[in-house]
């Protein structure tokens, strides 16, 4: 299965995960609702700034 | 042989044995009485007058035969009367026994020499003859009362035919298991519940159902024990047998509501009870009185014992259980499964209908109501939910299915929560999904699209739109509209003067389209269950008593916490269900008749209340002889009280046989 980098935290995520959203026509997905939802406040901030760690640590 | 199933009709049949064996007894008792007691009238009436019997003779001939009559088929009576009293209570067996007794010993004590007047040696035998033949009736209509609950189990055929290997072995309903596939031909009554493997034909469920109209079965849907094939053929595989149909399910359940006791009995039996005392009382009371105004022995004791043989406390007592019996046999006829008697009385009194939206006033299924897309668009659309669960995506397939438009193999799919599905679609990027899709897929809504999605959403349904390469192709209107019948059964029960409020778990937006639809004014939205059993006991303090119609597994909580729950029926384990009555066949229509039904029952219990009152009120003086120059004889006394306790059975029965 192909795996995707979550763009806040780094990790490798596999497709199958519940948490995943769209942007821009693409699909990104996340390790964990944290992560995700992190991602939907200010999305720009992941993608031009790379992976921050996880958001609650 | 497997012997762990147990098969529905034995099973059913333990108190019909009981009913049964009673009614042998009081015919085996009438048998010896009646012929007896017209011995006896002979002799005193016919033989002894004309001489053909000298009086000593007659005397002890009829003393004879009454000792017969009240030590053989009088023995039911005086045992009852042991029993009760051995209760520190007192019953009508008291009273016959009381009575009867009365008149026995001072036709003894006359034959002894001991008293004088005259004999009444008819009277007892006469009397335990009459009561007898009385209850023999009445045993004979309360085992009819009940009949339709047993015609139920009698349903299901005894014997299947199963296909094993090629052929098909006729196996006893018993080995039959879950799983196995049973052949069903025209004309025979189908014996497992299960799905339709092949085959199709026309099914008869009006005995689950209550509905007249033949239905279509054919391969996936779901076929019933207890209904009956009418034409072509049907090869079910067996998902549930024996007791665990649904057929057998319902008859064991309205079974155990008509056995079960009723809170309102514990009150008529208390009632009865002192009531017997009264005329217990009445019945010395007159003895004294007759005495003190100088009137002979045997005209006050006369007095007394159609006093105590008169009184009839079980016309009180019979009245509210056997309606209610009845109406629990006859709603089960109609596809209703009544589990808690007293909820046909407690309807009479609701003020207040709540009822749950998605499946109870809706199907339950969302569905795509309107659709503003090319069939190109369509199949671009279907194809990228097919491989979703989700009930909106379901919805959108079957639209695609119902307008035959194919959907094709997708790559790339992508479920996104509380968005939609992305897919791509024969090298086409393709979204479905709210507005937050909308824009996660760089699109934008055209003004016409925006005002579409806005009057979808002021008609209650949920807007969907359809995104291909970016650009917004179709928006599709999702929604779970009311029942056909909604509007029909929400007009009548406001017709009735019923407060109606709607209770859901759903948003604002759908619930208020829905009420709107029907035109319900009180609308309670985004409920968890907990929730809508506090709008329950909200309802209850502002307008009265209420009745919840609902899920019977989801509204568990608002069905309990209603004065009376109505749930659903999803036609699976209704054991499992919550709810005073059930609603077997689903139909949203059933509520107008279980209302119907109840009036029906209540006005029988207060028919039958107020006739044994009177009854009572009227022939209990007659008997201590306050009308001047009136006796009744403690013959009539018995024929009276026979008729009586006759008639309140009677009116009961007669539920069955009205319309509703």
């Amino acid at each position: 299965m192909a795996t995707h980098i979550d763009p806040v935290c780094g990790m490798e995520v596999g497709e199958d995960t519940a948490f995943k959203t769209l942007y821009k026509g693409k699909v990104y997905y996340f390790c964990s609702r944290q992560c995700k939802e992190a991602f939907d406040k200010d999305p720009e901030r992941y993608l031009k700034g790379g992976p921050r760690g996880m958001p609650h640590h | 042989m497997p012997c762990d199933v147990k098969v529905g009709p034995s099973d059913l049949d333990v108190d019909r044995r009981a009913a049964e064996a009673d009614l042998r007894d009081l015919r085996d008792r009438l048998l010896t009485s009646a012929p007896l007691t017209a011995a006896i009238m002979i002799i005193v009436w016919f033989l002894q007058p004309r001489g053909l019997l000298p009086l000593n003779v007659t005397l002890w001939l009829g003393l004879a035969l009454a000792t017969v009559v009240q030590f053989y088929p009088g023995w039911r009576f005086i045992k009852g009367a042991v029993r009760a009293f051995r209760n520190s209570t007192a019953n009508m067996d008291t009273l016959v026994a009381l009575g009867t007794l009365t008149a026995y010993a001072y036709s003894l004590l006359y034959a002894l020499h001991l008293v004088g007047g005259e004999p009444f040696l008819d009277s007892g035998p006469a009397v335990i003859t009459l009561i007898l033949l009385g209850r023999w009736l009445e045993a004979k209509v309360r085992l009819r009362a009940s009949s339709g609950v047993r015609e139920l189990a009698k349903l299901v055929p005894s014997r299947a035919r199963v296909i094993a290997d090629g052929g098909e072995v006729i196996m006893g309903i018993g080995e039959v298991k879950p799983g196995h596939r049973v052949m069903v031909k025209a004309g025979e009554g189908i014996p497992v519940d299960g799905i339709v493997d092949e085959g199709s034909g026309y099914v008869d469920e009006s005995a689950m159902t209550g509905e007249p109209a033949p239905r279509l079965r054919k391969p996936g849907d779901v076929v019933l024990a207890g209904t009956r094939l009418l034409n072509g053929y049907l090869v079910i595989r067996a998902t549930r047998v024996g007791e665990f149909s649904l057929i057998a399910q319902v008859a064991r359940l309205a079974k155990e509501a008509q056995a079960a006791r009723l809170p309102i009995q514990s009150m008529v039996d208390k009632v009865s009870a002192y009531f017997t005392w009264v005329i217990i009382g009445v019945a010395v009371a007159t003895l004294a009185a007759w005495l003190s105004l100088k009137a002979p022995l045997y005209v006050a004791v006369l007095h007394m014992a159609s006093v105590l043989v008169v009184a009839c406390p079980c016309a009180l007592g019979l009245a509210t259980p056997m309606s209610i019996m009845v109406g629990v046999d006859r709603a089960t006829q109609e596809g209703v499964l009544v589990r808690n008697g007293e909820a046909l009385e407690k309807l009479s009194k609701i003020r207040v209908m709540a009822f749950d939206k998605t499946g109870t006033l809706t199907e339950g299924n969302p569905r795509v109501v309107k659709a503003f897309i090319n069939d190109d668009a369509l199949a671009l659309a279907a194809s990228a939910e097919y491989p979703s669960n989700h009930p909106i995506a379901r919805a959108v397939v079957q639209y695609a299915e119902s307008l035959k438009v194919k959907a094709t193999k997708v790559e790339e799919f992508n479920q996104l929560e509380g968005m939609g599905v992305v897919a791509v679609v024969n090298g086409r990027n393709v979204g479905v999904g709210n507005a937050k899709l909308v824009e996660g897929m760089e699109a934008k809504l055209s003004p016409r699209e925006e005002q579409l999605a806005r009057d979808i959403e002021a008609e209650g349904y949920t807007p969907i739109f359809v995104v291909i390469d970016g650009e917004v192709k179709g928006v599709l209107a999702i929604g779970d509209p009311p029942r056909a019948e909604a509007a029909e059964v929400v007009n009548e029960v406001r017709r009735l003067g019923l407060h109606i409020s709607l209770l859901t778990g759903d948003s604002e937006g759908s619930a208020l389209g829905v009420a709107k639809a029907l035109g319900i004014g009180e609308v309670h939205a985004n409920l968890m269950p907990d929730d809508k059993a506090r709008v329950v006991r909200e309802l209850k303090a502002k307008y009265g008593a209420v009745a919840m119609v609902g899920d019977g597994i989801n509204d568990a909580v608002a069905l309990n916490e209603a004065d009376v729950g109505v749930a659903m029926g999803t036609g699976s384990d209704i054991a499992k269900e919550a709810g005073d009555v059930i609603l077997v066949s689903g139909r949203l229509r059933s509520i107008l008749t279980l209302l119907r039904l109840s009036k029906l029952v209540v006005n029988n219990i207060k028919f039958n209340i107020a006739y044994a009152f009177a009854y009572n009120l009227i022939l209990v003086p007659v008997a201590v002889g306050l009308i001047p120059g009136l006796t009744l004889r403690p013959e009539l006394a018995g024929l009276a009280m026979a008729l009586s306790s006759l008639t309140v059975t009677m009116n009961a029965y007669s539920i069955k046989l009205r319309r509703v």
